[in-house]
C-alpha cells in the first residue's frame, strides 16, 4: 500500500482523532488559564496561571490523587491474581457447565457500571442481603457505609468489576500454553505448582502487561462507582478519586476554568505513570513493523 | 494444563467457581426480586427474598428444577461424548434430587416474613403513562410480530439472503422502536430508552465505517507514519475523560450544538475510535495479503478489492468489534451527564437513584437497573462468541 492510499484511508479517522482529541486537550489547556462558569461559559477571563496553582495548592487535590494510586495499587495486582486463580480454576472444567460459569462471570463486566454499582451497592445497603445475612450467621452489626468501610465497599466493588476481564482474558492465553515441555515436565516428575510457576506464568508474561496496562488506564479515571457508592453524599472525602473530585470542581463548584486545569494535571500524571508500558508497546510496535 | 482426575479436588474446583459465580451474580438476582416487590416488602426489616407463587406451588417448581438440572447434566455429559456408565447417571439423578429437593424444602421452612408478593406495577409506572389495559391487545401483537422475526431470522440463517434479511428486521425493529411514541402513551422513562437507542446505532455506524477504513489502512501500510498513529491513539485510549468533555462541553455551548444528538454520537465515536482502529487493525492483520493481491491482479485496485473482497470474510470482526462499541455507547454515563440536558440517556436516567435518599423508590429504581440491563443480556447472549473472540483476541496478540 503507497503512502497516498494510506492517507486516504486513515484520513476520517485522524480528522475524527485530532478534532476531537488533540483540539480539545489543547483547549483544555487554554481554558485552564481562564475564569468561566457554568453560566457564563462564553465569556471567559483571562487569569493567567492562577488556576493551575490553585489546584498545586489543593489538599482535596493531592489528597484524590493519593488515593487513585491506592486504588490502583490495591485492585490491579489484587484482581490480576483473582482473575489467574478462577481462570486456572475455569481451565480444569470442560464441556457445557465451563460456559455458564464463563457468562455468569462475565455478567458484572458487561452491564452498565452505573447500574452494577448500584445494584451492588444495594445488597450491602440498609435493606441489603449481605448485612443481614452477617448479622444472623456470625453475629457481625455492620454498617458499610461509615468513613472507614466504604473503602471496602469500593475495593470489592472493583473487583467484582474488573476481574470477569482479567479471567477471560488469561482464560484464553491458558488455551495457548504449549503442551511439549507441560508433558516433558510432568514426566520429569515435576509438582502442579512448579509447572504453573515455571511454564505457564512466564508464558502468559506478555498478558499480564496488557491486562496491567489496561487496568491502570481504567482504575486512573474510575468515576462511575464512586459516583453511586458514595451516594455523591459530600461526607466521604477520603475517597474521592481525581475524576470524582474533577466533576466536583465543574459541577458542584461551577469552576470549569479550574476543573480544566485540574483535568490538565490529571492527563500530564497518567503519562509518567505509564511512560514504561508506552515505551514497551512503541517498540513492540517498531519490531513488528 | 492437565485437568485433575481426583473427585474431591473436582468437588473443591466447582465449589470454589460457585462461589465465586455467587458473588458475581447475587447482585443482579436481588435486583430482580426488588424490582418485583412493593415498596413494603422491598424495605423489610428482614429480606423477603421468596416469592409467594414459588412457595404455593413448590411441588411444580421443585419437579421443573430437578428435570432441568438433569437435562443440563446431561447435554454437558453428551456434549464431551463421555462414556455412558451407570456411576455418572448416579451422580447426575444425586445432584438433581440435591437440587430440586433443597428448593422444596426451603419453600417448606421460609417464615412468611421471608416471602412476598409479585407485582408488576413498578416497570408499569416506569415505562407506560396510561393504564396496561390499554395496550394488551397490542402487546400481545407486539409480542407475535417480535416471535415472527425471530422465526424469520433463524429461517435465513440457511438462505443465500441472510444479510439483507437481518439487515431487514434490524431497520424494522428500529422503526417499531422510533415510532412506538407516536401510538402509545408512554412515560419519560422511554425517552431515555429511544435516545440510548439512536445514539448508540449512531455511534455504532459512524465509528465502525470509519474504524474499518484506518484499521485496514493501519494493517497493511508500513511506514512511521502508522506505528505514530497506532501510538497516538494508545496514548488517547489512557486519558481520562474529564479532559475532553470539559472542552466538549465548552464548544457545545459556543457553538449552539449543546444537547443534541449529533454531539452525542460524534463525541463517542472520537472517544472510541482509539479502541476501534486498534481492535479491527488486528483482525484485518489475520488476513492474508495475497488475498487482495489476487483481487488486485484481477482487475480490482485498492478501494475495490477492500469492498468487495477483504470486507465481506472479515465480518466476525466487525460484528466483534461492534459489540463493544454498542456497550460502550449503551454504558456511557459521565459523558452523555454533562454534555445534555434534555436528551437523556438510560445511565443518565437512573441516575437519579443513586443518591439512594428515598427508599420508597427502590423498587422503581430496580425496575429500571433490570430494564436497562435486559437489552444487553440478549445482545451478549446473541453475540456471546464474539464477545469472547474480541476479549481474547486483543489480548492474545498482546
Amino acid at each position: 500500500m503507497n503512502t497516498k492510499q494510506f492517507t486516504i484511508f486513515v484520513a476520517p479517522s485522524v480528522v475524527i482523532m485530532i478534532a476531537l482529541m488533540i483540539v480539545p486537550l489543547i483547549a483544555a489547556i487554554w481554558l485552564g488559564f481562564h475564569f468561566i462558569t457554568f453560566r457564563n461559559v462564553t465569556t471567559p477571563q483571562w487569569v493567567g496561571l492562577e488556576n493551575y496553582l490553585y489546584m498545586l495548592g489543593d489538599a482535596r487535590f493531592w489528597n484524590s490523587l493519593r488515593f487513585t494510586l491506592f486504588y490502583i495499587v490495591m485492585t490491579v495486582p489484587l484482581h490480576i491474581v483473582l482473575g489467574l486463580v478462577v481462570a486456572l480454576l475455569l481451565d480444569q472444567i470442560k464441556g457445557l457447565l465451563r460456559g455458564v460459569y464463563m457468562s455468569a462471570t462475565l455478567l458484572p463486566f458487561i452491564i452498565t457500571p452505573i447500574v452494577g454499582t448500584l445494584v451492588y451497592r444495594q445488597t450491602f445497603d440498609r435493606y441489603g442481603i449481605y448485612p443481614y445475612l452477617l448479622d444472623q450467621w456470625f453475629g457481625i452489626d455492620i454498617n458499610f457505609f461509615t468513613g472507614d468501610n466504604i473503602m471496602f465497599l469500593i475495593f470489592s466493588q472493583a473487583l467484582w468489576y474488573i476481574t470477569p476481564f482479567a479471567i477471560v482474558t488469561l482464560f484464553a492465553g491458558l488455551q495457548t500454553v504449549p503442551q511439549e515441555p507441560l508433558e516433558a515436565a510432568l514426566v520429569d516428575g515435576t509438582t502442579w505448582l512448579e509447572r504453573l510457576w515455571y511454564i505457564v506464568i512466564p508464558h502468559l508474561q506478555n498478558l499480564f502487561i496488557f491486562i496491567a496496562l489496561i487496568s491502570i488506564m481504567d482504575a486512573y479515571r474510575v468515576f462511575d462507582s464512586i459516583f453511586v457508592l458514595t451516594k455523591q453524599n459530600p461526607i466521604y472525602t477520603n475517597v474521592e478519586t481525581l475524576m470524582y473530585y474533577n466533576y466536583q470542581v465543574a459541577v458542584q463548584f461551577q469552576n470549569l476554568g479550574r476543573a480544566n486545569a485540574m483535568s490538565v494535571l490529571t492527563v500530564v500524571g497518567i503519562f509518567f505513570i505509564l511512560i514504561p508500558f508506552l515505551i514497551v508497546t512503541y517498540r513492540q510496535q517498531v519490531e513488528e513493523r | 494444563m492437565q485437568a485433575t482426575k481426583n473427585p474431591i479436588a473436582r468437588l473443591l474446583i466447582h465449589l470454589v467457581l460457585l462461589a465465586w459465580v455467587l458473588f458475581s451474580i447475587v447482585p443482579f438476582v436481588m435486583s430482580i426480586i426488588t424490582s418485583l416487590q412493593f415498596t413494603r416488602d422491598a424495605t423489610a426489616r428482614v429480606p423477603r427474598w421468596m416469592p409467594l407463587a414459588f412457595v404455593d406451588h413448590n411441588v411444580a417448581i421443585a419437579l421443573v428444577i430437578g428435570f432441568g438440572v438433569l437435562l443440563l447434566l446431561w447435554l454437558n455429559h453428551t456434549s464431551q461424548s463421555l462414556p455412558n456408565r451407570p456411576q455418572s447417571w448416579l451422580v447426575m439423578v444425586a445432584v438433581a434430587l440435591v437440587l430440586g429437593g433443597g428448593f422444596y424444602l426451603v419453600t417448606l421452612n421460609v417464615t412468611d416474613k421471608q416471602t412476598f408478593e409479585t407485582t408488576l406495577q413498578n416497570y408499569q409506572t416506569l415505562w407506560l403513562d396510561s393504564p396496561v389495559s390499554e395496550f394488551s391487545p397490542y402487546g400481545w401483537g407486539a409480542l407475535g410480530l417480535i416471535g415472527l422475526l425471530v422465526v424469520i431470522g433463524v429461517a435465513a440463517q440457511r438462505t443465500p439472503y441472510k444479510t439483507p434479511i437481518y439487515l431487514g428486521i434490524v431497520g424494522i425493529i428500529l422503526g417499531i422502536i422510533v415510532w412506538l411514541p407516536q401510538w402509545f402513551d408512554l412515560a419519560e422513562f422511554y425517552g431515555f430508552f429511544l435516545n440510548s437507542v439512536i445514539v448508540t446505532v449512531g455511534t455504532l455506524v459512524i465509528s465502525i465505517s470509519i474504524g474499518c477504513l484506518a484499521g485496514y489502512g493501519l494493517a497493511r501500510y508500513s511506514g512511521v507514519a502508522g506505528v505514530v498513529i497506532l501510538f497516538v491513539a494508545l496514548a488517547f485510549r489512557a486519558l481520562p475523560r474529564m479532559a475532553f468533555i470539559l472542552p466538549y462541553y465548552y464548544f457545545a455551548q459556543i457553538s449552539g450544538l449543546y444537547d443534541t444528538y449529533f454531539l452525542l454520537i460524534i463525541t463517542f465515536v472520537a472517544i472510541n475510535q482509539p479502541f476501534t482502529i486498534w481492535m479491527l487493525r488486528s483482525f484485518f492483520m489475520e488476513i492474508p495479503r495475497e488475498l487482495e493481491e489476487a483481487a488486485m491482479i484481477d482487475g480490482c485496485n485498492r478501494y475495490t478489492a477492500f469492498l468487495r473482497v477483504i470486507l465481506p470474510i472479515t465480518w466476525t470482526g466487525i460484528i466483534t468489534t461492534s459489540l463493544f462499541t454498542l456497550l460502550l455507547a449503551y454504558n456511557e454515563f459521565l459523558m452523555a451527564r454533562l454534555l445534555t440536558s434534555s436528551l437523556w440517556t438510560l445511565p443518565v436516567g437512573i441516575s437519579r437513584f443513586t443518591s439512594g435518599e428515598d427508599v420508597r423508590l427502590l423498587p422503581l429504581s430496580n425496575a429500571s437497573a433490570v430494564s436497562i440491563t435486559i437489552p444487553i443480556i440478549f445482545i451478549v447472549i446473541f453475540f456471546q462468541r464474539y464477545l469472547i473472540k474480541g476479549l481474547v483476541g486483543g489480548a492474545v496478540k498482546g
